[in-house]
């Protein structure tokens, strides 16, 4: 009796089991309708809070495309911790499970992987702001350009502000460096004094910094950087009695909370999202990410989705080969998302809608320039 | 002239404060030889205790700097009990401790981030008031920064002298071994210097925190800047912490002056290796005798 309960109970396992190693076999993904993208992004670390968010992104928008074609976009995430040494070692991470493409947010690792993918033809698509990154035959920028940011912000303080002394404060980091240097250099002929100081982004005290600013006696401060000393200049600024305009970049609408109410302007350099918007497709992008993910989305999160969007929609028209992918995306031009007609210009940067916002005495966010 | 002074000013305030952290990170590497760098992860805890209780629960601020100082010793009772007195216990090297220091410090910083996430959290964001003097700024909480941290330390150094507990705990860092021998309680001594750094951090922290927001990875650099204090000054001087302190704050505020916000980080190792270099014993510490050396 014994033994027949046993051999039930083995036959049982052995029909569970078998039955679904077949039916798996049947259902298997082969590589053949398989889009495999590997993407770095900082799940862990300082910049862990925009890593969370842009998978969130690029989870939503793959399943999306997977529920409307026969062809499936898996992706694959490797944390990066934004730090060049755990960025090369994901990416080696990724190439040993057979990825197709790769996705990279972030200046820092995407310098830390670019060599290693220009030396083995790996396409590599970029959320950086970098322009250096650009020289590479491998890699498409789906972000704005530190330049398209730049240049906005020149132009509407040129246009609009007209000042005589401008400084602009930076974070010592490549893009900030490069960002600052082309406004001196645009500044140079409308503008009489125009100075500029760096900051550590390690050091919360800021004072001394926001004196020696002060002490120049500008009409308008251009902030740019992220990160809490980032925010202690913003709020400093105000608190040491500068009543003249501070301009910034999209960095602001992530802090915009956080920082002081007061009667003085503040304008940044943003793209159309906006937690508060009135576009009906953002809008209703914001309920949907909300309501799957209980939190709203940032700027960056809305860029991060608006970059995959381009390459999923080049994936679908390249037969899914990773450098006719590349060279497809290259052809992107007034693409429909949510933050309005994407194209991909001739230097291999997305160009998207910028805008200039101004913060409101409740804390909201107004767009002045368009 | 106007931005000299001014540049002074700050820089005072800022010593205070440092002098503070200063204190919490001496007092436990004089008395106890652990460098505790989960001091950084005390700093961290500190300000998000403090914004939980302002920020998120709408306390007012006294009752909830209150409530702060009282979890921080309730953390620091923790560390003590939980991780270090253990190692004590076992005799373990001061390598093993301060890898475990790391580690608290480590853990700390982590689960804030996974709780509050990485972006800076602002206690306040209304503008602070100004005092104009002569053209120099001096913000409130600047006011409060330096004679909360400025009076704290002094309070401390007095008692350090005067009190017969503080007077052993001093000791204790020399002749570890003699404090049992002369049957006096080493846990309880322990946990009187844990708890007073654990207060002097938290002093800082708040203010910080307060002044200018806080996020889970700040801890690291206020905790380097307070050690550098502690050997600039000397580490067997009190007063000389806060010598090392109020030094290492102007000269931050002037070479941020003279050169660039930048170099601000660098100037704090540029001092701590020139004195452990020329002047190891620090500024007014005694030189050792060459039979103690």
């Amino acid at each position: 009796m014994k033994k027949i309960i046993v051999g039930l109970c083995i036959v049982v396992l052995i029909a569970v089991f078998g039955g679904r190693a077949l039916w798996l076999y049947q259902h298997r993904e082969t590589d053949t309708n398989v889009v495999k993208i590997g993407a770095l992004v900082p799940t862990s670390g300082f910049m862990a809070f925009e890593g969370k968010n842009v998978v969130s992104a690029l989870n939503l928008l793959a399943e999306k495309m997977n529920a409307k074609r026969d062809v499936k976009i898996k992706v694959i995430y490797e944390d990066d911790k934004y730090t060049s040494k755990d960025s090369v070692s994901a990416f080696r991470k990724l190439q040993s499970q057979g990825v197709d493409l790769y996705f990279v947010y972030g200046d820092l690792p995407a310098k830390a992987i670019v060599s290693i993918a220009q030396e083995q033809k790996l396409p590599l698509f970029a959320m950086a702001e970098s322009k250096e990154l650009n020289d590479s035959p491998v890699v498409v920028n789906l972000s704005p350009s530190s330049t398209d940011w730049t240049d906005s912000i020149f132009s509407f303080v040129n246009e609009m502000l007209k000042p005589q002394n401008v400084v602009i404060v930076h974070q010592k980091d490549m893009a900030h460096v490069e960002s600052t240097k082309r406004l001196k250099d645009k500044f140079k002929d409308t503008v009489q004094v125009i100075n500029s100081e760096q900051f550590d982004p390690n050091v919360m005290e800021v004072r001394p910094l926001v004196s020696k600013v002060l002490s120049y006696k500008p009409d308008v401060v251009i902030v740019l950087g992220y990160g809490s000393t980032y925010t202690a200049i913003l709020n400093t600024l105000r608190e040491q009695g500068f009543t003249g305009t501070i301009v910034s970049d999209p960095n602001v609408s992530s802090i915009k909370h956080e920082l002081a109410k007061t009667p003085y302007p503040l304008y940044w350099t943003d793209t159309l999202f906006d937690d508060n918007t009135d576009i009906p497709e953002i809008k209703e992008f914001l309920a949907e990410f909300k309501e799957k993910f209980g939190k709203k989305p940032s700027t960056f999160t809305m860029m991060s989705y608006v970059g995959a969007q381009a390459l999923m929609n080049a994936i679908q028209t390249a037969e899914y080969k990773p450098m006719d992918i590349y060279n497809n995306i290259q052809q992107t031009k007034d693409l429909k998302t949510v933050l309005g007609p994407v194209t991909i210009d001739k230097n291999k940067w997305m160009k998207l809608p910028i805008v200039i916002k101004q913060l409101q005495p409740d804390g909201t966010a107004k767009i002045v320039k368009e | 002239m106007i931005l000299l002074l001014q540049l002074l000013i700050n820089g005072l305030v800022q010593g205070a404060l440092v002098a503070c952290m200063a204190v919490a990170f001496g007092l436990v590497y004089r008395s106890l030889r652990i460098f505790h760098i989960a001091l950084g992860g005390m700093f961290i805890l500190v300000g998000y205790f403090f914004y939980t209780f302002v920020a998120l629960l709408h306390l007012s601020t006294p009752i909830a700097a209150g409530l702060t100082l009282l979890a921080t010793l309730i953390a620091g009772a923790i560390l003590e009990s939980c991780v270090y007195y253990p190692f004590a216990k076992k005799k373990s090297t001061s390598g093993v401790v301060m890898l475990a220091s790391l580690g608290v410090m480590i853990i700390i910083e982590n689960t804030i981030a996974l709780l509050f996430g990485n972006n800076v959290k602002s206690i306040s964001v209304d503008l602070e008031p100004t005092y104009i003097f002569y053209g120099l700024k001096v913000t409130r909480i600047q006011l409060y920064e330096f004679l909360i941290c400025a009076s704290a330390f002094v309070i401390l150094g007095l008692l350090i002298r005067k009190n017969p507990y503080f007077k052993v705990a001093w000791a204790m860092g020399d002749q570890p071994r003699l404090v049992p021998v002369m049957g006096l309680p080493l846990q309880k001594i322990r946990q009187l210097i844990i708890a007073v750094s654990s207060l002097m951090i938290a002093l800082p922290a708040a203010l910080i925190a307060y002044d200018v927001g806080i996020e889970p990875h700040v801890g690291m650099s206020y905790l380097l800047t307070a050690s550098v204090a502690v050997f600039f000054g000397g580490i067997d001087k009190y007063w000389g912490w806060g010598l090392g302190a109020f030094i290492l704050a102007l000269c931050q505020s002037i070479v941020s002056w003279k050169f660039s916000g930048e170099w601000v980080s660098m100037v704090t190792f540029i001092i701590l290796i020139f004195v452990l270099l020329f002047k190891p014993s620090g500024l007014i510490g005694n030189s050792k005798r060459l039979e103690e050396k």
